[in-house]
């Protein structure tokens, strides 16, 4: 097993990756990122070491998270340009026109976005899952589907994205 | 179809795609598929899903580590805490620490050129800014001001930080609108313009630079622009006009306490 430093060096570009999608910022997601490595080095006699780093460490960074939320009141708002909407993404493979996978990822409601990308992108059990977000086994099944259909119209431009125009 | 002994719902159409079903029901959804196109097409829709995810998110490499990121330079700061050493001794080290690093910060403030330089050609620019574009009869802006949120909007993304523009009417100045500009390096900034009833005009300038260190606001003359700038989280803001100084001051620092009404922060220095 090797040294909690070493493992806890190897979840960095994770946390760092889902913390990104959390802001859609990089500065605000280091801050988050680097006060998640201080609580996990200040608290590791807490972390029991035959379960999951990975786990822990998004635990204690989605507590993190919601805590700033509550103190913060308001988060950075997101403006785009229709610019992102017309960029095909694997056109040849479909005959629709798909837009763009982050800006539609983008437009999802953050409880159902964050559902989805630590299933798909960091890989956790739905169980996991429930547990890094403190939520039910039932509510995070639920966020995943309405994720899924919502994604697929984003995609297919079925519901119009949440934009305003810009030039 | 009766012969369906396991009792598929959709969160195992879930488990499925994301390869967390357990293999007894791996060969059921699978026969379901066969069975229902309709559900054979949802998994492969989700599985498309998962696979553009998966691939934006391995080609989408986050920035370089930072170094405020790397364990093994707080680590050690961390294992003292628990160490042997009574408490005090680590507060006292880290109070000894400050005051050292404030005095050479002290010291070193004014002759490190990353802090200097920058503002210089930051009230540089906005003063030929303001020179090339105050002086335009058909295209003062780019966008103008019937389109207000339109432009704010847009320059606000341009700028990467979300733009407050000060109404001026108390001082006699109305906006035009504005436009984009390139500083040096390309990096875009947001020109706003305004003009009073006689035709003088005064321009906003505000671009996002990570060098740009807060000071208080300073001021500025180049033959008879006269400018007023100051910097602020890194975003830096100059204002500037062929119009007296007492005048220009007053209205930077209503613009200043405009941009800032939601900080209690007084504008230190007038």
């Amino acid at each position: 097993m090797p040294e909690f430093s070493v493992q806890l060096e190897q979840c960095i570009p994770a946390l760092r990756r889902y913390a990104f999608t959390l802001f859609y910022r990089q500065e605000e997601a280091d801050d988050l990122v680097q006060d998640c490595l201080e609580r996990a080095l200040l608290k590791q006699a807490l972390w029991q070491p035959n379960s999951s780093l990975r786990a822990w460490l998004f635990t204690i960074q989605h507590n993190l998270y919601v805590n700033q939320l509550k103190s913060k009141a308001r988060k950075p708002e997101l403006i785009y340009d229709t610019d992102s909407l017309v960029n095909p993404l694997e056109p040849h493979q479909s005959d629709v026109l798909m837009r763009d996978i982050d800006f539609c990822l983008r437009q999802l409601p953050e409880d159902q976005r964050q559902v989805l990308l630590l299933v798909t992108v960091e890989g956790f059990r739905y169980k996991e899952v429930g547990e890094i977000m403190d939520i039910p086994l039932g509510t995070v099944m639920s966020r995943l589907s309405r994720a899924r259909n919502a994604l697929h119209d984003l995609m297919n431009g079925t519901v119009q994205p949440i934009l305003r125009e810009v030039k | 179809m009766s012969k369906q002994s396991i009792n598929i719902q959709e969160q195992d159409l879930h488990a499925y795609v994301d390869q967390q079903l357990s293999p007894h029901k791996v060969k059921a959804v699978e026969a379901l598929m066969r069975k229902d196109p309709q559900i054979a097409i949802k998994i492969h829709q989700w599985q498309q899903q998962n696979k553009l995810i998966k691939q934006h998110f391995s080609d989408d490499d986050c920035d370089e580590m930072p170094a405020r990121l790397d364990i093994n330079r707080f680590n050690k700061s961390h294992l003292n805490r628990s160490s042997n050493m009574p408490w005090y001794y680590s507060l006292v080290a880290s109070v000894l620490l400050m005051l050292v690093s404030g005095v050479i910060g002290w010291y070193l403030h004014d002759l490190s050129s990353p802090t200097l330089k920058p503002r210089i050609s930051f009230v540089n620019s906005a003063i030929s800014a303001y020179e090339v574009f105050s002086v335009e009869m058909l295209h003062p802006v780019e966008v103008s001001v019937d389109k207000k949120d339109h432009l704010v909007q847009w320059l606000s993304k341009r700028v990467d930080h979300p733009l407050k523009v000060p109404t001026l009417e108390q001082y006699g100045y109305t906006l035009l609108g504005g436009r984009l500009l390139a500083m040096k390096k390309g990096r875009p900034a947001a020109q706003f313009m305004f003009e009073d009833n006689t035709g003088r005009r005064i321009t906003l300038l505000v671009s996002k630079n990570p060098t740009y260190n807060d000071h208080d606001l300073l001021f500025k003359n180049e033959k008879a622009v006269n400018a007023f700038y100051w910097m602020n989280s890194n975003i830096a803001y100059s204002v500037s006009g062929k119009i007296q100084r007492e005048e220009l001051q007053s209205l930077s620092q209503g613009i200043y306490q405009q941009i800032n009404a939601n900080k209690t922060q007084q504008l230190a220095g007038l």
